[in-house]
């Protein structure tokens, strides 16, 4: 009972806004403080950071943030937009938003992070709006809703969170995503496709996008510029399927490969810029590691007041099928994605809910995706989406309500594919050794 | 009184810039290592031996050195949807105990770290790996980075209940 009423203090203090990872570390710390007293606590903290902090499994997280930084910072997002908006010229109507949504998916497959994808492709579809008239909700739907693929096509931040805390080996959820990946950036392509048929009037005058008259050779150049670009996907995720490297090993190459690779493009070497990168991924990865430290003391701590074991006894013996399980757990992800944002929703919650899935029968790797999916769309609902806030940084003259309305079709299709990949998990584990 | 809390944030200042700096550092030989292990091991059949353990000290060196930084450039994630739409002189309050709730939990967890530490030191434990290096080492940079997390924090909240008397 006081180990309940510990448990739910979370409920205060996250509300108040404390910081989360302070919110789930108090708590642990209570937890363990109350059931074995002061030593237990030190001990039990002093074990969980160390072990935590230098975990084999999380140091990709620095590696692949620096990669999506260095690739962002580059400006190689605008080779991305050129590129695929030359090969598409003339071939389709509604260049832009069909050219974010390839660029993201492509470029997901070159960083781990949804929001690399928004700041990389927002300012330069920004200008493009303006000059050609094209629907803007559109436009903005399409960066926030495609730049979730980044957590879902490999390699992806959110999967190595989600591995480091469940023991679930990263290559596989790594390749589990690249499926679902795939579809869900084919399905977002064809509501585009849908939309613009029902209202060809939403594309726009895109002579003033492209003004010059595209030739074969012009496709050739724009291919070969997007060489690079393959072959680092290649590499990096080549050498995870084949088993050459591991996700961390990976994690390093890329980085090292997307530092030339910026060289290569911007003919010079911006060791400010590079600097810079350094900076920001150890401060993201300051900020995510945090998290995950401390919602593993929490996990701690709940253990050993065996609350886990508990809940997974109580919610096995309800005469309930495994299938609204599930769909509960994803309208309780629905509801919390919309205040919390998706790392801590994760860890939030995965102490409680990865045994229970366990328990019921679902393939771990499986459920990886399924979480992975669940965040893409905490990202973009309303009001606590991580995209739609920085969407609306880079497009600061935006009322906010234009930029919920803009994501709510892709919340619709996220949903829908989660419900797919629910009742066909195949699809999810076809690459899964 | 006004001089000494500038000189204090200035120090902290510092203290946070430049341990980010260092776990900047860390990346790059993060980076730098782990390359080293995949062409040597694809190329020479050979191996540094080392690039697993030191990947995770550099690690442990990226995450807690940077702890502060982040807190200074307000990156921790916390849930403020509620925190914002509170009348001033309330949330002003809630952020003072905010504050205290952090403090006092990263001072236990560098009590936790400092214990750890000490006794790597005293009973000179070393790693498992063949490189055989002394815990203390790199537990030290862990504890390092909790202290100045501490002092940032601390310097956050003697600034916020600062700003609450000038209110009142």
């Amino acid at each position: 009972m006081p180990a309940t009423l510990i448990t739910m203090s979370l409920l205060v203090l996250l509300p108040m806004g404390v910081m989360v990872a302070v919110a789930l570390g108090s708590v642990g710390a209570l937890l363990l403080y109350t059931k074995g007293g002061l030593p237990a606590l030190i001990s039990g903290v002093g074990f969980t950071v160390w072990n935590t902090g230098i975990g084999f499994t999380l140091s990709a997280i620095p590696l692949f943030v620096f990669m999506g930084e260095v690739l962002t910072r580059s400006g190689i997002g605008s080779l991305f937009f050129r590129g695929i908006s030359v090969l598409l010229a003339g071939l389709v109507r509604g260049i832009i938003p069909y050219t974010v949504i390839i660029g993201s998916s492509i470029f997901s497959a070159l960083n781990g992070l949804s929001i690399t994808n928004v700041a990389a492709f927002g300012t330069l579809v920004a200008p493009e709006i303006q000059k050609t008239g094209c629907d803007k909700k559109l436009v903005y739907g399409a960066l926030v809703g495609a730049g979730t693929l980044g957590i879902l096509i490999p390699p992806s931040v959110t999967a190595l969170i989600y591995c480091g805390m469940t023991g679930v080996s990263v290559a596989d959820v790594f390749l589990a995503g690249l499926i679902p990946g795939i579809i869900m950036s084919f399905v977002f392509i064809v509501y585009v496709a849908i939309r613009l048929r029902l209202r060809p009037d939403l594309a726009g005058n895109e002579q003033h996008f492209l003004s010059d008259q595209i030739t074969s050779l012009d496709r050739l150049k724009a291919l070969l510029k997007l060489l690079p670009a393959g072959v680092i996907i290649f590499f990096t995720m080549g050498s995870i399927y084949f088993g050459w490297a591991t996700p961390t090993e990976a994690g390093a190459v890329g980085g090292a490969a997307s530092v030339l690779f910026s060289i290569g493009y911007q003919r010079r070497v911006d060791w400010r810029m590079l600097w810079g990168c350094c900076l920001s991924a150890a401060k993201i990865t300051a900020m995510i590691m945090f998290i995950i430290i401390c919602a593993q003391i929490m996990s701690m701590g709940l253990s050993t007041w065996g609350i886990t074991s508990d809940l997974v006894a109580l919610l096995s013996n309800l005469p309930l099928p495994r299938l609204l399980v599930m769909a509960m757990f994803g309208l309780m992800y629905l509801v919390l994605g919309c205040f919390v944002d998706g790392t801590s929703m994760m860890v939030l919650s995965l102490p409680f809910v990865f045994p229970i899935i366990q328990s019921l029968g679902f393939h771990p790797v499986w459920f990886g995706v399924m979480m992975t999916m669940f965040i893409e769309i905490g990202q973009i609902t309303p009001p606590m989406g991580l995209n739609l806030f920085t969407l609306q940084g880079v497009v600061p003259q935006e009322r906010m309500e234009v930029i919920w309305a803009s994501a709510m079709p892709y919340v619709a299709l996220l949903i829908l594919g989660v419900a797919f990949f629910v009742l066909v998990p195949q699809l999810v584990l076809v690459f899964v050794k | 009184m006004r001089g000494g809390r500038y000189r204090l944030v200035e120090v902290v200042r510092v203290l946070s810039v430049g341990a980010n700096r260092v776990s900047g550092v860390a990346v790059v030989l993060m980076i730098i290592l782990i390359v080293a292990e995949v062409v040597l091991r694809k190329f020479f059949d050979r191996s540094t031996t080392l690039c697993d353990e030191y990947t995770g000290y550099f690690q442990a060196a990226v995450v807690f050195l940077s702890l502060a930084q982040c807190f200074k450039d307000n990156l921790h994630i916390s849930v403020d949807l509620i925190l914002r739409r509170l009348p001033n002189p309330l949330r002003r309050w809630i952020e003072v105990i905010n504050h205290l709730v952090a403090l006092f939990f990263v001072a236990m967890l560098l009590w936790a770290g400092g214990q750890m530490t000490w006794e790597s030191f005293l009973f000179g434990s070393t790693s498992y790996g063949p490189s055989n290096t002394p815990l203390f080492i790199p537990q030290l940079v862990v504890v390092i980075g909790l202290a100045i997390f501490a002092i940032q924090i601390l310097c956050s909240f003697l600034l916020t209940i600062g700003k609450q008397s000038e209110a009142s």
